[in-house]
């Protein structure tokens, strides 16, 4: 009897797993959040292709020209520059500081809560009690004092929103490999002699990865959304750079004439960070729901 | 009870120390020599060695440090290079608005919250739980300074319904409370959505519980049942999510007090960075972290005062 039942639930979960992106299109707001999603990387990694024009290209002549003016579908900035090529490049810049944001910092968090699991002896204590310590800083804090340090610029909201990610997946991890690390297979895999660092590598981080990814996914738009508000104050990137927080900002000085200036871009991170928190909530619902706070 | 209390404030210590560190070594690692710009541009050398005596700057790192705490300790926070205010004053005066808001922010939009999250988890899976939900990913979507600029633009601007220039006198006169309505929804706006998807969790765990079914098989009305039962009972992991949430409504706080040229701590910090005022950059964030652990402390003392389970963990 157990002979077969064993092979038919191993048949059973690959199919499940090729049908994930089946699952994520069923429902019509994530299939809509998923579609934005590769819309907007899409023309933000083609910004160069598809922008009409440059986005330091300013002509004074046509300062804060509203949307709809001739060659300029959504009008233009103070500066007299093309809003739709500031956005493209602007996306181009938020997007890229996520990535990095969120790919160092659960990168490094990963790798701690796996650290943290796996010699849960005499490392689980020393680590998670650190990533409880950095985890009583408030991301915009670690950003404030980041920026007093480095002095404002792209580099410091990098560093900000990385370092804020670490004890966040360091604390996601941990504890999806410690479930991992209750199963035969790594027993086994210990008995036949694997090294450590193979084990972790081949065995521990695949069966953690769809916590990472939901959670990765899940952090994106946090990270967009508090780097645009860092750059908003001002200490993010710096102009002439185009970034949708610092768009914003800069179109706030000009609300009462061109509202379209500063309302443009919020628009634009307002759906791109929806579309992220969307996205994320359906694939952690479709891959581990587990983790549904 | 106490042991716990105990064990939370031996931890937040080392937190407090690493906060008082990083402030300290804040100044360190700037390239700017302190003493050099006391002394001014033209100074001697002579003279410039004299200042650095003078402020204990020829010290070693760990008697600074040492100086640096013991300063602290007696309220002294330096004085702001630009203005030559001393950094407490300038906080003293920033704190109290910061409050305010805050406080503004949060009398209505945790009972909205707790409200829609509560009607949301009642009516699970309705088109009114559908709308709440959306509304609340939409929530913890939309940057702050949008909502605030949305708000200035329609109601202060176009409408002309309320002021939106900052904070224009104390809450008890009617222009000062009217100068904070706006501020006040800004910030409480991001916090609805959060407050309430956490009620709905907690409320729908509860709703499924042992003692609700009982109530119900009592034959108490179904109000009785949701709001003494279920509701008081989802509350306190909800007050405990609520007061972990505090880092976002201070990132909330720093960027509202901007858009509104609010004269709150978070804007004072944010002003400080962009003028490179370090010892007022240094006060302001000090106060800031410091306040945002002894608040996370407090909570944590509280749950466990209103949660016996909690006690053991």
């Amino acid at each position: 009897m157990s002979a077969t039942t064993v092979p038919n639930t191993a048949e059973a979960v690959p199919p499940k797993r090729a049908g994930l992106l089946a699952r994520l299109l069923k429902d019509p707001a994530a299939a809509l959040a998923l579609a934005f999603v590769v819309l907007v990387i899409a023309v933000a990694v083609l910004a160069p292709v598809l922008a009409p024009s440059d986005p330091f290209d300013n002509d004074l002549a046509r300062s804060m020209q509203p949307p709809g003016s001739p060659g300029l579908p959504l009008g233009a900035d103070s500066q007299g520059r093309d809003m739709i090529t500031r956005l493209l490049y602007g996306l181009r810049v938020s997007l890229l500081m996520g990535v990095v944001a969120t790919g160092a910092g659960g990168a490094a968090g990963a790798l701690l809560g796996f650290l943290a699991a796996f010699y849960q002896r005499w490392l689980d204590g020393p680590i998670m009690r650190l990533m409880d310590m950095m985890l009583s800083f408030p991301a915009i804090l670690v950003g404030l004092a980041i920026a007093a340090i480095f002095g404002p610029g792209i580099f410091s909201v990098v560093l900000a929103l990385s370092i804020s990610t670490v004890p966040l997946m360091a604390r996601i991890v941990r504890g999806s490999a410690l479930v991992v690390m209750r199963l035969d297979y790594i027993e086994a895999a210990r008995a036949i002699g694997m090294s450590d660092a193979r084990l972790i590598w081949r065995h521990l981080a695949p069966n953690c990865l769809s916590a990472i990814f939901v959670f990765a996914t899940l952090r994106f738009g946090q990270v967009i959304l508090l780097g645009s508000a860092l750059s908003f104050l001002g200490l993010g990137a710096q102009p002439p750079t185009a970034e949708l927080g610092a768009m914003a900002s800069e179109g706030r000085n000009f609300l009462f004439f061109a509202p379209h200036i500063a309302v443009i871009p919020c628009v634009l991170i307002f759906f791109v960070v929806l579309a992220f928190n969307v996205l994320g909530d359906a694939l952690r619902d479709a891959l581990d729901p587990r983790l549904r706070v | 009870m106490l042991r716990h209390s105990l064990h939370r404030l031996l931890l937040a210590i080392p937190v407090l120390f690493g906060v008082l560190l990083i402030g300290f070594l804040l100044m360190q690692v700037v390239p700017t020599d302190a003493a050099q710009v006391r002394a001014g541009p033209s100074a001697t050398p002579d003279v410039v060695e004299a200042i650095r005596r003078d402020l204990g700057l020829d010290q070693p790192l760990y008697v600074q440090f040492g100086r640096y705490l013991w300063r602290l300790a007696q309220g002294d926070l330096g004085v702001s290079i630009i203005n030559n205010v001393p950094v407490s004053q300038e906080l003293g005066a920033t704190i109290g608005p910061t409050l305010e808001l805050m406080a503004a922010s949060l009398i209505w939009a945790i009972p909205l919250g707790i409200a829609m999250g509560t009607f949301a988890a009642y009516w699970r899976g309705s088109i009114a739980d559908r709308i709440i939900m959306a509304f609340s990913v939409a929530g913890v979507s939309v940057p702050v300074f949008f909502l605030g600029l949305l708000l200035i633009w329609f109601v202060g601007f176009k409408w002309q319904l309320l002021p939106f220039t900052g904070r224009v006198g104390p809450l008890w006169e009617w222009e000062g409370l009217q100068a904070i309505i706006l501020p006040a929804l800004t910030l409480g706006g991001v916090f609805v959505g959060p407050v309430a998807r956490m009620t709905r969790t907690a409320v729908l765990d509860v709703l499924s519980a042992d003692h609700v079914r009982t109530a119900r098989a009592k034959g108490l009305t179904e109000r009785l049942v949701v709001l003494r039962h279920a509701l008081r009972n989802a509350l306190i992991p909800v007050v405990t999510l609520i007061g972990l949430q505090i880092g976002f409504l201070l990132g909330g706080a720093v960027v509202t007090e901007t858009v509104f040229s609010w004269p709150g701590v978070g804007r004072l910090a944010v002003g400080a960075i962009l003028s490179s005022d370090l010892p007022m950059a240094q006060g302001t964030i000090i106060v800031l972290s410091a306040g945002f652990i002894l608040v996370n402390l407090l909570v944590d003392v509280l749950y466990a005062g209103l949660d016996p389970r909690m006690r053991a963990a």
